[in-house]
């Protein structure tokens, strides 16, 4: 865990830089928490997900993939979610029609809905919102995040494969339960 | 109007080259006329693969360059009508690669040819970006192993992204998936992915399933394209896998085990 937090003017590159070094190492970066605004800025430039920014202004995400504008609150992802691919829907929910692959990232400030399966990382109510859930068909995550508390697969690795769960915060807790 | 198809899969190695060869090949011989393109530039062998090697004088990377034209550098099959091969250079590197040159000599071709084939390098750098970046259709070549199926799915999102078709918003580039090596044997252990489950991961139309073969080396070494070895598993896949690109219905074969001396004798 690195504490970003202190970092002054120089922050931005500092991280940009840091996670390039700690990727060719083959460190597996999780995401980025606290920080100013530029700092949040500059970790998702470096694309690291952003986890418990608190009150820090939400930030445009590089996607690979240019989606439709939200509907009423929601974004529809009809496509697969490809590894490699990261999806944001900002200020509303996320509803996957089909699968997000290993590799991937679908990020919501609302809910996260997938109806297929779940095999990169899901990050519900990413500025904070901690009544958002991520609902899926069949749940083999790489990474779960509500609100900045996430789990990785070692985690709870065979809970909710090949079942429809949800996922929530209970007090500080990531829980993951059948629907 | 040309369709430009990449043959593509971001691992190296999984047969792209193969399956470049055979493809045009096989287009050509159903009656289309067809181009093939290497884009492998630095380490060409699409030509040692069709066996005209030896009848290199001008590459891909000239013609970009304006050092010869595309008439000088197009290479015409001595079996196969309406086949021209176009080949990368050895001695250059892959930035003489430009989106506008490249994008030129595919305009050029398609005045021609019916089909172009774009063999990509593997990766995902920019000699496999410019490969892509222009297709209307991918073959996304793959072999039944979580690294290459993981990269393939890599490469099915940029095709859904980078290209000039995604970049127009133009109809999205048509994503079929070939699955070459296939060893039914091995799947059977447990040490690789069924079918079943590489189509369940990467939800994408299946153009064919390529049977790990002996006859593929054997074909390329004798310059070759394994198609027009009519007698192989692995060439009557690939004559199954352009008979399907070009609408046909066919079963898929060499999915199971394969039979005996016998069962082979006998046939069906
Ligand atoms: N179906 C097959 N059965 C057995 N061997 C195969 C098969 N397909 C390809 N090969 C072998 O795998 C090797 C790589 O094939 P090929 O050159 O077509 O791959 P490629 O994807 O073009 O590689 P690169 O990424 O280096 O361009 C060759 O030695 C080839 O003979
Ligand atoms: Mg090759």
């Amino acid at each position: 865990m690195i504490d970003v937090g202190e970092l002054g003017e120089e922050g931005p590159a500092v991280i940009a830089e840091a996670a390039g070094f700690l990727r060719a190492r083959g460190m597996q970066i999780i995401g980025v928490r606290e920080g100013l605004e530029t700092l949040v800025e500059a970790a998702s430039e470096a694309g690291l997900p952003l986890l418990n920014v608190g009150n820090a202004t939400p930030v445009r995400r590089q996607v690979e993939k240019s989606e439709e504008k939200p509907v009423g609150g929601s974004l529809v992802i009809k496509q697969p979610v490809r590894s490699g691919q990261q999806v944001y829907a900002r200020g509303g929910d996320l509803i996957v029609l089909s699968s997000v692959s290993p590799g991937a990232e679908v990020l919501a400030d609302g809910h996260v809905h997938i109806y297929g399966t779940l095999r990169g990382r899901a990050l519900a109510g990413v500025r904070g919102d901690s009544q958002a859930r991520i609902f899926c068909h069949d749940l083999q995550a790489e990474l779960l995040s509500v609100a900045g508390n996430y789990q990785i697969n070692e985690q709870f690795k065979n809970i909710g494969a090949g079942m429809p769960v949800q996922v929530f915060l209970d007090e500080d807790t990531l829980r993951i339960e059948p629907l | 109007m040309a369709r430009i198809i990449v043959v593509t899969s971001g691992k190296g190695g999984v047969g792209k080259t193969t399956t470049s060869a055979a493809v045009a090949t096989g287009l050509a011989m159903a009656g289309h006329k067809t181009a093939v393109i290497d884009f492998d530039v630095g380490l060409r062998n699409l030509d040692l693969i069709m066996g005209c090697e030896r009848r290199v004088v001008y590459d891909f990377v000239n013609v970009i360059s304006g050092e010869a034209n595309l008439n000088q550098a197009l290479i015409k099959d001595k079996r196969v009508d309406n086949l021209c091969i176009l080949p990368a250079s050895q001695t250059r590197d892959k930035d003489a690669l430009t989106q506008e040159g490249v994008e030129r000599v595919l305009e050029e071709l398609s005045q021609d040819f019916e089909y172009i084939i774009c063999d990509s390098p593997a990766g995902i750098e920019r000699g496999a970006m410019l490969a892509a970046y222009f297709a209307d259709e991918a073959i996304v070549v793959a072999n039944p192993e979580v690294s290459s199926v993981r990269d393939s799915d890599r490469v099915l999102g940029i095709l859904a992204s980078k290209t000039r078709r995604a970049e127009r918003g133009d109809e999205p580039v048509r994503e079929r998936l070939l699955l070459a090596r296939y060893s039914p044997q091995r799947v059977e252990r447990g040490e690789m992915l069924s079918v079943e489950d590489v189509q369940e991961i990467l939800a994408v139309e299946l153009l064919g399933v390529i049977p790990e073969s002996k006859a593929v080396l054997q074909a390329s070494n004798a310059g070759v394209p394994v198609i027009m070895e009519d007698s192989t598993d692995a060439g009557q896949a690939y004559q199954d896998a352009v008979a399907r690109f070009l609408g046909e219905e066919r079963p898929h074969r060499f999915l199971v085990e394969k039979k005996g001396f016998l069962g082979r004798l006998f046939g069906s």
